[in-house]
């Protein structure tokens, strides 16, 4: 069970509701798609290990709720996150037009204003766009706002799989390569147990 | 363990070489090496040879401290051995290391070069104060393809006595020789499974820490001195090789695992390799020289740490070079060398990542909900609703779930909402309901009606190592006039019920419905109307509490104008006290009450100033209270009340009565009031 690793990453998935956040964790981390998945009534989380420039990491990625009303709850995920992907829907312009508000966010729960965190852009659905799909945004069009907002794009299909594991090592390699970043990502429990007798973590395993 | 499935293996020849040349140099008749280096030439010529001498200058003060002699002597060896490789094939030397008289030299064949990585050499000297030279063991390692070797020359300690001291510099040699290979290079040998439980971090790894030790040299082991010398050179003259295997010191300790653990030999089938007569093929028995008996001096062993059946020995012999008092020594070998194939391997190492990430995942505690949203529909002023969310835990492991307030927040859910329990624990397939309980007290019915609160709250769940769910808790407030202000109350004309909280809403409707200018709340003027028809002389009237079922019933009628049924008047008394005691602001506000001990004197006066002040509404609904009382008062006979009686009701229906805020007044305050009210009952002041 106690796999060694060199580092321990939260990676938080921010955007409205319905672009996909659960659907590319379902796909990053167990490598499975749900047609039919029900949308996220607070915040969850998988972890996921990976080899990244040779380094080993063990990522926690939270998946957060992206309805409106659940807005004010969802700022204390930020804590301790090296990263955070911005997911927009390729077929809706809402969804992208959303980011502002969302990067918003990011500047007032992240540490310096943002720049505390490695930020990605993705815009997933992208296999809509093979079919009947409209491009809402143009490619050109999302990779300037990511550009000016001091972030990389790239576009995914948590459906068929294309870009979901790029994005994933995209950010973990960027998080690899700041040091200010790695302060705190020594290996560690995810969370301290809170109850002593909770303290069969993982219990019946083996 | 599935390491088999990307990893295969193939045979590698190996000879291993060892002589202690006794400081002698070759002429170049005798610089033929072929005879020690390829001693079965009918076998391909080995893939990897490792030549390994001692004493290539003599272990005198002035070689142990300076290295010149020693480097020349190495290259000229290092010549000589090329020029025999070059005979049967081509080779490079992959490393040679020297420390005084000891040097190792390590080549490998052409085909197998590419394959070659991470070379290393390392020196370990147990000599003289336990550094210096003179004894001591010099490695190389290296990885071909996939495994690692690494091979050791050693010079022990000598005389046929110090058997202790050899067993110690074995030791030594293993804790001392260390090869910083590196970060990289540990973590390669964890993947390719060479290295087990290697510390994170680690740059540097021992000698023991490869899939392949080869160990040659003059380890200076002797045959037993229980065998006299004598014996001993007439055996070994003999070529009575078992008896005297069998005294051998170095077999000796090896059975009693005092040296060489782990390690193999071959069975030594060749005459002792010491001490002969130089340029001869005679032992030394000269009389001028000190007599030695015989003996395998010179050895090789060899460890395969993974699996002993990845080394076999092929031949383990002897050359007949006559330069030294020592004669060469060889051992050829087969190893099986590992390859991993890394496509392979890569595949694998997904499949069990992802399997063991899969698992990680399904040991974090789940819990199902049966619904997320309890919706309580209409809620009613100071009635409880209640509802339950169904937790069952639907994972693989014991699920902790707490009840934690929103960030920056201590309290876990509106003020409204009772929730019970707020933590507990749930085995796997066991479910357990969270039962939520709604009810709108007065303050909370004020803030609903000015529209600064809404029956709408979440509440987080939290698994312990686990997700959040939020719990949603809302309901939809049906208005009351009780909690309302009398000064809203007289704007009302329709039922109160009908008025939307939400001010957006509220703003539409009273464009459609006009405000009204009512003297006094519709609703009072209802209830006195009630108590008026049912009769004034019932006893203690005011005084006797009301049926509670009653007592919501008649807000219900009250809230939607719809008719009284037959209530019980005391019913109908109580909802006249307690529709007045309820209001948000009190009929007479605390800054009115007196700031002196009212007397006969002054009451003229302060009565008049505190009518005077009364906010307008507030007045209306005073004089209205008041004179209803002192009707009531006319059927004092049979009800039994009297003015000082009704002076108290006044005080507790008209003030405000929050022990916060009586105690702010003071005592004497209330008392002086009491006083005013009475003063209007008793007389016709209004």
């Amino acid at each position: 069970m106690a796999t060694a690793y060199d580092h321990l990453l939260k990676l938080l998935l921010i955007g409205d509701a319905g672009v996909g956040k659960s659907s590319l964790l379902l796909r990053f981390c167990d490598d499975t798609y749900d047609e039919h998945i029900q949308s996220t009534i607070g915040v969850d989380f998988k972890v996921k290990h990976a080899t990244v420039d040779s380094k080993r990491v063990k990522l926690t990625v939270w998946d957060t709720a992206g309805q409106e009303r659940f807005r004010t709850l969802t700022s204390s995920y930020y804590r301790g996150a090296h990263a955070v992907l911005l997911v927009y829907d390729v077929t809706r312009r809402d969804t992208f037009e959303n980011l502002a508000e969302w990067l918003k966010e990011v500047s007032s729960y992240s540490p310096n204003a943002g720049e505390g965190v490695v930020k990605l852009l993705v815009g997933n659905k992208s296999d809509l766009l093979d079919g009947e799909g409209v491009e809402a945004v143009t490619m050109d069009e999302a990779d300037a706002w990511a550009r000016a907002n001091g972030m990389l794009f790239l576009k995914a299909s948590a459906k068929n799989k294309e870009g979901v594991v790029e994005c994933f090592n995209e950010v973990v390699s960027r998080i690899l390569s700041r040091p200010d970043l790695l302060a705190n990502s020594a290996p560690s429990k995810p969370r301290i147990t809170l109850q002593p007798q909770g303290a069969d973590q993982g219990g019946g395993c083996c | 363990s599935r390491a088999a499935e990307f990893t295969t293996y193939a045979p590698l020849s190996v000879l291993c070489a060892t002589w202690n040349v006794n400081a002698k140099k070759l002429d170049d008749a005798s610089s033929d090496l072929s005879s020690w280096l390829f001693p079965d030439d009918s076998s391909p010529p080995p893939a990897v040879v490792a030549v390994g001498f001692q004493e290539i200058v003599d272990l005198n003060a002035v070689n142990v401290a300076v290295d010149s002699k020693a480097s020349q002597r190495s290259s000229l060896w290092q010549e000589t051995i090329s020029r025999t490789l070059k005979t049967r094939g081509s080779y490079t030397l992959l490393a040679s290391v020297h420390l005084v008289g000891m040097l190792l030299c390590v080549y490998v064949s052409a085909p197998h070069v590419a394959g070659v990585s991470n070379i290393h050499t390392s020196t370990a000297g147990v000599g003289v104060m336990g550094v210096l030279g003179n004894k001591g063991g010099v490695s190389v390692r290296f990885q071909l393809n996939d495994s690692t070797f690494c091979f050791v020359c050693a010079h022990f300690a000598a005389h046929r006595e110090n058997v202790a001291g050899r067993n110690a510099d074995f030791q030594s040699i293993v804790a001392k020789t260390a090869f910083e290979v590196g970060e990289e290079a540990v973590r390669e040998g964890v993947k390719s499974g060479s290295l087990e439980q290697w510390s994170e971090g680690s740059t540097s790894i021992g000698l023991m820490d490869h899939d392949f030790v080869y160990w040659l040299g003059d380890l200076n082991y002797r045959i037993d001195e229980a065998l006299a010398t004598d014996d001993v050179l007439r055996m070994a003259a003999a070529g009575e090789v078992e008896e005297l295997r069998a005294h051998d010191q170095l077999n000796i300790e090896r059975f009693n695992e005092r040296v060489f653990q782990g390690f193999e030999e071959g069975v030594i089938d060749f005459g002792p390799t010491y001490k002969y007569q130089p340029g001869t093929d005679a032992y030394e028995t000269r009389p001028d020289k000190k007599l030695r008996a015989p003996a395998w001096c010179d050895r090789v062993l060899w460890c395969a740490t993974h699996n002993p059946n990845h080394t076999k020995q092929l031949s383990y012999g002897r050359a007949e070079l006559r330069i030294s008092d020592h004669k060469p020594v060889y051992a050829a070998f087969e190893a099986q060398v590992k390859n991993i194939v890394v496509a392979r391997r890569q595949e694998v190492y997904g499949e069990v990542m992802r399997t063991l990430d899969r698992y990680e995942n399904q040991s974090l505690p789940k819990v199902d909900l049966n619904k997320t949203c309890v919706d309580l529909g209409l809620c009613y002023y100071e009635n409880k609703a209640t509802d339950k969310i169904t937790l069952t835990n639907s994972g693989a492991v014991v699920a902790h779930f707490r009840l934690v307030p929103k960030l920056e927040e201590s309290e876990l859910c509106k003020p409204w909402i009772t929730v019970s329990p707020t933590s507990g624990m749930l085995i796997p397939g066991e479910s357990m309901a969270i039962n939520f309980s709604v009810t709108v007290d007065n303050d909370t019915a004020t803030k609903l009606n000015t529209g600064d609160e809404v029956l709408e709250d979440i509440l987080i769940l939290r698994l312990e190592n686990g997700r959040d769910h939020y719990l949603t808790v809302s309901g939809k407030y049906a208005r009351s006039c009780f909690g309302m202000s009398c000064t809203d109350l007289v704007l009302i004309s329709v039922p109160v019920r009908d008025v939307p909280l939400a001010t957006k809403e509220r703003v539409e409707f009273e464009k459609v419905h006009l405000p009204a200018a009512l003297s006094v709340p519709k609703e009072l003027w209802r209830v006195v109307d009630a108590i008026y028809d049912k009769g004034l002389h019932e006893k203690d009237l005011f005084l006797t509490p009301g049926f509670g079922n009653e007592l919501k019933q008649i807000r219900e009628c009250l809230d939607t104008s719809s008719d009284f049924g037959g209530f019980h008047v005391h019913s109908m008394a109580e909802a006249f006290v307690t529709l007045l005691s309820n209001l948000s602001t009190p009929i007479v506000p605390s800054t009115l009450f007196p700031t002196l001990e009212i007397d006969q004197q002054n009451i003229q006066p302060w009565s008049r100033r505190f009518l005077e002040e009364l906010p307008p509404i507030h007045y209306n609904v005073f004089v209205y209270v008041i004179s209803f009382f002192r009707e009531v008062l006319l059927f004092g006979q049979s009800n039994h009340l009297t003015a000082q009686k009704l002076a108290r009701v006044c005080c507790n229906c008209l003030t405000n009565q929050a022990e916060a805020e009586k105690e702010k007044v003071g005592g004497k305050a209330q008392r002086s009031m009491a006083v005013i009210f009475l003063h209007f009952l008793t007389t016709q002041s209004i």
